[in-house]
């Protein structure tokens, strides 16, 4: 039997994470400071716990990663990367913060990386990875800034196009296997474009249901271990397409409580292993798809509380 | 963190951790100071790149570093000669190797590697062809793997100026991971991007033949794993894409109900099997549709079997069942 | 012992022998040693002897000259004390004796074995060195089948019908679960595996001959379903723990080898050793034991003996042949052994299936170009040595026919797989069809061959109250019951075996590589990466090799 929803834990762990200074793991793990931010303070805010966190000493940390190109590091003085970007401007949408910066300046960076050839995007100024991530990416930093038609949105999604496979699943370029991860970042681009026309709804759907094995956890691939991160790749992409109940969601539930650290808070890729603030963000965002009670609804496109985006979707249509 | 086992320790066994732990934040610390005091002073000397060896050894996710090292590598090129150069990079690429030895799914170090052969004067793709097989024999499922595999193939046909030219070779590559464990999604779906490009290429090849031939194939596999999705995937692309050779209606409804005479053999000795079933009904239901006729009344006991077996699939079943009645009206 | 050997036992103290030790263990065979080790580490005090120049007593390799003085000894009743007798020798002539370690009871290791956990756990598999052995074929129809051991093999394999490789599919997910699953099998305990397999699983007859045989390595197609069930999935579940074999064989020798590693452990918790040392008599009253030089000494616990033993009117029969051919052809890519059985009924009639086990010159027992093949059979007397005579003049064929170089034959694409290099391989069955007919130029020459007996032993009706007799070695090509066998000796000395092995070797050696990781195996390690090791990309010719560098 699987322990009950631990709220008050979750919330402490969460807390905790930036006090840890006297363990080598918070140092390693700097690279991923402002990813870990925007996991901490929404996976808060979809416990209805946004304050839990400092506003203004979050505010003024995002703007302090800031680069004078517009794209943001991880953390201070570290280079500018469209994952950072992103992570940067959901927090700033969250707390209602998008006017304390330039997001003129945030746009034209997020939009000098899209390869005007094919439509992809790549990561950051030097990288040559492209990838359909940095393209979702790409959509939503801009959606949130409300500057989607600054980029090239159609291009974009003949890249995405092009990026399907005979399963009806997406991988991350052309001739690339599909991936439950890349299917959710390019079912929800696809999405913020407005262009689910796109999508060969049975087929992927069925796909994605295959995910679910007998352990009620989602993989991200056949044959591959369950995971709680897929809860929400997996689950956000058949919301999208309105197949939530192509899977048994009792025993994804199931799968996700146990997955939780029920002493210390936080949840893990599956039961037994180490937690971590993704993998908690994760599991709760799937819970809240599977209309767990007490959680705010999630937003399966933006991967954000629904509170704040429900206006987006009105505004989004080019 | 992915697949690290959860330990509770002793309240004196974590201050002991964290007492061993002190040390080392202090020395990691450190370093990270120098290598930015470094950055931020535009020192792009060798002395710098050894330094960042070092800090990317005890964490090669750090991207800032990675970038840092590019510059300096760039920087250090300009005053070498082509030999040199050519050195340099040969042991960047031995420094990566042994990173990815240790974190085969780090993106950052994949991404270096790839600019260090878009970057040298002499890129020796056939070495990295022989480096990304290795990383498929430590894990055939890789996606870095296949991803890298992939570009470096288009690498060298870009050199020899013969797009297609390894199409061959990597289908027989597909093969031999099959054939040491045809539970391989990636190898089979590298397959179906592989046998396009192969016709496209070599036009004496008959894609009938080749045709028969995969479903020759993946027919063993089925008989052997039913149980296996990746095998079924792929029988069903064989069997309704016309990516290989586009089959007329008569020749396609042929293929169907040869296929269909064939799991229905199977379907005698594993009454029970899911994929079983659920090809009949698939396969039966594409028959319907390509043929404009009605669909076959048993698809609708496969599918009452089905949510029956695979009750956590089973509204998808219902959603099925409910269409092909609906369509009947 | 063979000069080839890699492991050397501290010289036992040459000099004088205690007054008196708890345990005195008279033999050096594999149980033996294994018990004298575990007690040394327990802290008895063990005094091990052998009245043998070498050790490993009944399991011992032998260089040729050694081997000579072995089978003088074996055919004189008046000093022949083991269960070996009747022994016919050839040698060739000009050999090097001492390039040669001839098993006389030689032995394979399933990588999911008791005894392969116990060298580990007690640190003896680093004075070893293991190698892989994943050939097993099975004689049928004048030609050598490989027996598909894994999915992989059923997937590849050219011969199988398509139900085939569902039901032995069926067959291999049940069998590693057999004893969760009595509902399965319960009503054919004790009756023939044949007869389960056929209607149970709809086997046919090829594929029962080779489960019972090659994979279960039995004798007797009656064999009980549950010991036959238990082989098979000792085979299954061995296969892929250190790679895609499921055996091993220890190099320069087998159980002696093994055994000389057990004692060299022994010695280094403080047992004290002497060879070439025999015991005349034990007063099993007073525990005094009497050397032949006179020596007495006083043993307060146990005598633990593998002399002794009475024989039963049971025997096998047993043939060592070295042929001057590498034999690669039985082998796997990169492996150096190979086990063949000749099913019952395959060899005019034969009763019992005949095992064959065969190394190369990488096993480290004989050199260069050369091969050892190991033949038994559980039939005795003249029947037996005709059934292991037709097996070798089997091999000598097989062998001919598929080392000669310049045959040409036809094979078509189906024929062709690619192993996980990229490598093609012919399908053996086809090259076997295609080569039936085929009469060889040339004869095989042999350098070495041995017949002998081994009777089945029993320990003596009335053993004494202080002496333990230690069985022979099984006809078993495996090493099953070993550890139970040294096991039970051990609790018989000191009453439980709670603590045997349970050794803490922490602070002897801090070499973490001897400590938990299993024996080498010679698997190629990823880490040295160069032409040779990955073998080169198929169908990547020079040419294009030669543009690439521009």
């Amino acid at each position: 039997m699987a322990p009950g929803f631990v709220r008050e834990k979750h919330i402490k762990y969460i807390q905790s994470l930036d006090k840890k200074h006297d363990e080598l793991e918070y140092w390693l793990s700097e690279h991923l400071r402002m990813n870990g931010v925007y996991w901490g303070l929404t996976a808060l805010d979809l416990m209805g716990a946004r304050d839990a966190l400092p506003r203004d000493e979050m505010i003024a940390y995002v703007k302090s990663c800031q680069h004078s190109n517009g794209g943001f590091g991880a953390n201070p003085g570290h280079d500018a990367h469209i994952l950072y970007t992103l992570s940067a401007i959901q927090i700033l949408f969250i707390q209602d913060a998008i006017h304390e910066v330039d997001s003129t300046l945030v746009a034209s960076y997020v939009c000098s990386l899209q390869n005007r050839e094919t439509g992809a995007v790549k990561g950051d100024l030097n990288g040559d990875d492209e990838d359909t991530r940095f393209v979702y990416i790409a959509f939503q930093t801009l959606a949130l800034l409300d500057r989607l038609r600054e980029l090239d949105v159609d291009l974009a999604v003949s890249y995405i196009d092009a990026c399907k496979n005979y399963d009806g699943g997406y991988g991350m370029s052309p001739g690339a296997e599909s991936h439950a991860g890349q299917i959710f970042v390019c079912v929800a681009a696809l999405a913020i474009a407005d262009r689910l026309d796109l999508v060969d709804r049975d087929l992927l759907c069925w796909w994605l249901c295959e995910r679910q094995v007998p352990s009620g956890g989602l993989n991200g691939r056949p044959e591959k271990l369950p995971d709680v991160c897929y809860s929400w790749w997996v689950l956000s992409a058949l919301a999208v397409l309105g197949r939530l109940d192509w899977i048994d969601r009792d025993r994804l539930r199931e799968f996700i409580l146990d997955a939780q650290d029920d002493e210390l808070g936080g949840i893990a890729d599956r039961k037994g292993d180490a937690v971590d603030v993704f993998h908690t963000l994760f599991g709760i965002a799937g819970l809240s798809l599977l209309g767990f009670e007490g959680l705010e609804p999630v937003d399966p496109v933006y991967c954000l509380p629904a509170r704040v985006t429900k206006d987006l979707h009105f505004t989004r249509k080019r | 963190m992915h697949s690290v086992k959860r330990v509770r320790t002793s309240a004196e066994a974590q201050a002991a951790k964290k007492r061993k732990e002190a040390g080392k934040i202090v020395e990691y610390k450190a370093l990270v100071d120098k290598v930015f005091t470094g950055r931020d002073a535009g020192d792009l000397s060798l002395n710098a790149l050894h330094l960042t060896t070092t800090l990317l050894k005890q964490n090669p996710e750090y991207y800032t570093v990675w970038n840092y090292r590019r510059e300096i590598l760039v920087s250090l090129f300009k005053s070498l000669s082509t030999e040199e150069i050519i050195s340099t990079i040969e042991s960047e690429l031995e420094f990566l190797f042994s990173r990815l030895r240790e974190f085969p799914k780090c993106y950052w170090i994949w991404n270096h590697r790839k600019w260090c052969l878009t970057t040298s004067p002499k890129p020796n793709y056939k070495y990295e062809l022989k480096l990304v097989t290795l990383m498929l024999e430590r894990d055939a499922r890789n996606f870095h793997g296949w991803q890298y595999r992939r570009a470096v193939v288009a690498s060298i046909e870009k050199m020899m100026k013969h797009p297609g030219a390894l199409d061959k070779s990597e289908f027989a590559y597909t093969t031999a991971k099959i054939n040491n464990n045809f539970s391989n999604f990636s190898a089979w779906h590298n397959r179906t991007k592989l046998i396009p490009r192969m016709l496209i290429d070599d036009p004496d090849l008959d894609g009938r033949e080749l045709l028969k031939k995969e479903i020759h194939l993946i027919t063993q596999a089925i008989y052997t794993d039913p149980d296996d999705q990746s095998v079924w995937l792929y029988h069903r692309w064989l069997v309704t894409s016309n990516d290989i050779v586009k089959l007329s209606t008569d020749e396609r409804v042929e293929l169907l109900h040869q296929e269909i005479k064939s799991i229905d053999e199977l379907l005698v000795v594993e009454p029970d099997s899911k994929w079983c079933l659920h090809s009949l009904a698939f396969y039966k239901n594409f028959l319907a549709t390509i043929t404009n006729s009605p669909v076959d009344p048993s698809v609708l006991e496969y599918l009452d079997r089905l949510a029956e077996i695979d009750p956590m699939r089973r509204k998808r079943y219902q959603d099925w069942k409910a269409q092909i009645t609906n369509t009947a009206d | 012992m063979a000069s080839a050997s890699s492991s050397k036992v501290p010289a036992a103290s040459p000099n004088t022998p205690p007054d008196s030790c708890d345990v005195l263990v008279y033999g050096t065979g594999l149980v033996e040693s294994i018990v004298a080790a575990a007690l040394a580490w327990q802290g008895t005090n063990v005094l091990h002897l052998d009245p043998n120049p070498f050790y490993g007593g009944l399991w011992a390799s032998l260089n040729l000259e050694e081997l000579k003085a072995w089978t003088d000894k074996i055919n004189s009743p008046a000093t022949n004390d083991t269960p070996f007798s009747n022994a016919y020798l050839y040698i060739s002539r000009n050999l090097d004796p001492r390039k040669y370690a001839i098993d006389i009871s030689p032995h394979v290791l399933f990588t999911r074995a008791d005894l392969l956990n116990l060298l580990i756990q007690s640190r003896v598999s680093r004075y070893l060195e293991f190698k892989p052995l994943g050939s097993f074929h099975t004689f049928e129809q004048d030609s050598f089948e490989k027996v598909p051991g894994t999915k992989e093999d059923i997937f590849t394999s050219q011969n199988l019908t398509l139900l085939t490789k569902r039901s032995l599919m069926r067959f291999m997910k049940f069998v590693v679960i057999w004893d969760e699953t009595p509902d399965v099998w319960l009503e054919y305990k004790g009756k023939p595996i044949s007869l389960f397999l056929k209607e149970k699983f709809n086997l046919d007859e090829p594929q029962i001959v080779e489960l019972v045989h090659s994979i279960a390595l039995l004798s007797s197609p009656s064999s009980p379903t549950e010991l036959a069930l238990d082989r098979i999935k000792r085979y299954l579940s061995s296969m892929q723990v250190y790679g895609n074999f499921p055996a091993m064989y220890s190099m320069y020798g087998s159980g002696g080898e093994i055994a000389q590693g057990f004692c060299r452990s022994a010695a280094v918790a403080g047992a004290v050793y002497r060879l070439g040392t025999k015991l005349s008599s034990f007063d099993d009253e007073s525990g005094v034991a009497v050397l032949d030089n006179g020596e007495k000494i006083k043993v307060t616990e146990k005598l633990i003996t593998s002399y002794g033993l009475l024989p039963s009117s049971r025997e096998i029969t047993r043939m060592v042949a070295v042929v001057e051919k590498d034999c690669k052809e039985w082998f796997a890519e990169g492996e150096s052994a190979a086990i063949v059985v000749f099913p019952p009924e395959t060899l005019d009639g034969n009763k019992y299936a005949v095992q064959a086990l065969v190394l190369g010159s990488g096993s480290g027992q004989v050199p260069l170009g050369q091969a050892v093949w190991y033949l038994s059979t559980q039939e005795s007397g003249e029947q037996g040595r005709k059934d292991l005579f037709l097996a070798l003049e089997k091999m000598e064929e097989s062998i001919l026919r598929e080392s000669t170089e310049d045959f040409e034959f036809d094979v078509s694409e189906e024929d062709i797989a690619y192993l996980p290099n990229g490598m093609p391989v012919v399908s053996s069955v086809r090259l076997g069809e295609s080569l039936r007919n085929f009469t060889p130029k040339e004869s095989l020459k042999y350098l070495l061959k041995l017949t002998y007996t081994q009777k089945v032993t029993v320990p003596p009706p009335q053993p004494g109250s202080k002496t333990i007799y230690v069985p022979a070695p099984s006809i078993d090509i495996v090493y099953d019951g070993v550890v139970t066998r040294a096991q039970a000796i051990y609790e018989g000395v000191t009453g439980t075996t709670e603590d045997f092995f349970e050794v803490d070797f922490e602070d002897e050696d801090d070499d973490a590589t001897a400590t938990g990781n299993p024996p080498d195996t010679s698997i190629g390690d990823v880490a040295d990466i160069d032409d040779e090791e990955l073998g080169d990309h198929p169908d990547f010719d020079e040419e294009v090799a030669g543009e690439m560098t521009i």
